[in-house]
């Protein structure tokens, strides 16, 4: 009889081995995205356009102690950037910006949302080619494009998209890495109800 | 050769039990655990019913898979030395050789991973898992010795009283419930499954 009280005991013993208890605890070791953090040049890696035949390469630059944020796209008709090849530059220029503090997109990636003014927003056409075709196709409904020449096109649309007027809210968000060495922004063509990008763009800009 | 494999294990398991694991003898030999890795076991049979055995387990387990746009790569160490006595139903009629055993199990196990952004190989998120370095282990199991000496035995072991700790670091992703829920199910071991096959001598 003990022995079958022995296999018994056991066989409990066995059915309750519920593994280890278990404790977690999750630290937040991302970065906190600073003004500071952001003053200076922060330059995107040359990319190419969907066609391959031209690339487009894009710095951001912080002033006035993060206040302010210029970003400057400049296209190229070749897939490299080379210099020589500029064809257009594109400049979002950005006063008063306020950083939020951090919280998530819906993909869980941690960022910070941030609202700037637009001070303005300009293309410049870097050849007579450029301007020329500009021209003809009455760009963002202007024909005064001249190479060389920066024109605002702030509240104007141009092709399928509409540009903000001067002194418009401006919303975004930032993630920067854990080692602070690139930062991304929001792919602004996909806002939410908030005004707030949803998601961020895969490009980053190295400082 | 299948023909042939069959009718030898089946003498091997059908052929009468032997008293080889009789009080005074000892035994060696080799096992493979699910979760605990491989390693060797010994024994000395006290008493016809007691054994007093011993055993050492190592194993790693390492996984690496892509998601999209990331890498996550993860491992896993354990070395496991186990004190144990085992009593042997002897008179049990065809349970003959069924044990229960119950003994320390004093681990080394460590276990971390990370996801790691393909592009820029920024880490966005990583996970560090300690597991307490002594735990009780029982179990029952069936052991078959053969008159050459031969060892067969199976067990299912569970462990009990121990503890795990899981610190996650969240770089540029925070890590949802269902995930960690996910990871906490997958690197608990709470039962174990032993076969065993040694030599009594």
């Amino acid at each position: 009889m003990i022995k079958y009280i022995f296999l018994l005991f056991f066989s409990i013993f066995l059915l309750s081995g519920c593994g280890d208890e278990l404790s977690t605890s999750t630290t937040d070791d991302s970065a906190n995205i600073t003004k500071s953090l952001l003053t200076g040049t922060w330059t995107a890696k040359c990319s190419d356009n969907t066609t391959g035949l031209a690339s487009s390469k894009t710095v951001l630059v912080f002033s006035a102690s993060g206040d302010n944020l210029t970003a400057t796209t400049t296209n190229y008709s070749d897939k490299s950037c080379v210099s020589d090849n500029q064809s257009s530059v594109f400049t979002k220029k950005l006063k008063t910006l306020d950083l939020g503090s951090k919280t998530t997109t819906s993909q869980n990636q941690i960022i910070n949302k941030f609202t700037a003014a637009v001070t303005d927003i300009t293309l410049e056409p870097k050849t007579t080619s450029v301007s020329t075709s500009l021209n003809l196709s009455s760009f963002c409904g202007l024909t005064g494009w001249g190479s060389g020449t920066e024109t605002s096109v702030a509240g104007l649309t141009c092709g399928s998209a509409t540009y903000k007027s001067v002194n418009d809210s401006y919303f975004d968000i930032i993630q920067m890495n854990s080692e602070k060495t690139f930062i991304r922004l929001g792919n602004i063509t996909n806002p939410a109800s908030t005004g707030y990008p949803k998601t961020l763009y895969t490009q980053e800009y190295y400082k | 050769m299948k023909r042939f494999s069959f009718t030898l294990l089946s003498i091997l398991f059908l052929s009468p039990m032997s008293l080889l694991a009789k009080s005074g003898s000892s035994e060696a030999g080799l096992f493979y655990s699910t979760s605990w890795g491989s390693g060797v076991m010994g024994g000395y049979n006290y008493t016809n019913e007691i054994l007093l055995g011993g055993d050492f387990a190592a194993g790693d387990t390492s996984t690496e898979s892509e998601g999209p746009g990331t890498s996550i790569k993860s491992e896993s160490t354990f070395m496991t030395v186990n004190a144990f006595g085992r009593y042997y139903l002897r008179d049990l009629g065809i349970t003959d050789g069924l044990f229960g055993q119950a003994g320390l199990a004093f681990r080394n196990w460590t276990g971390k991973g990370s996801i790691i952004d393909d592009r820029t190989q920024a880490k966005i998120a990583s996970i560090k898992i300690d597991w307490s370095p002594v735990v009780i282990v029982t179990g029952v199991g069936w052991q078959k010795v053969w008159d050459f000496g031969l060892i067969f035995s199976v067990a299912m072991n569970a462990s009990i009283g121990g503890s795990r700790t899981i610190e996650y670091t969240e770089n540029m992703h925070r890590l949802s419930d269902s995930m960690k829920k996910d990871l906490e199910k997958k690197t608990d071991y709470p039962t174990n499954l032993v076969i065993y096959i040694g030599y009594s001598f």
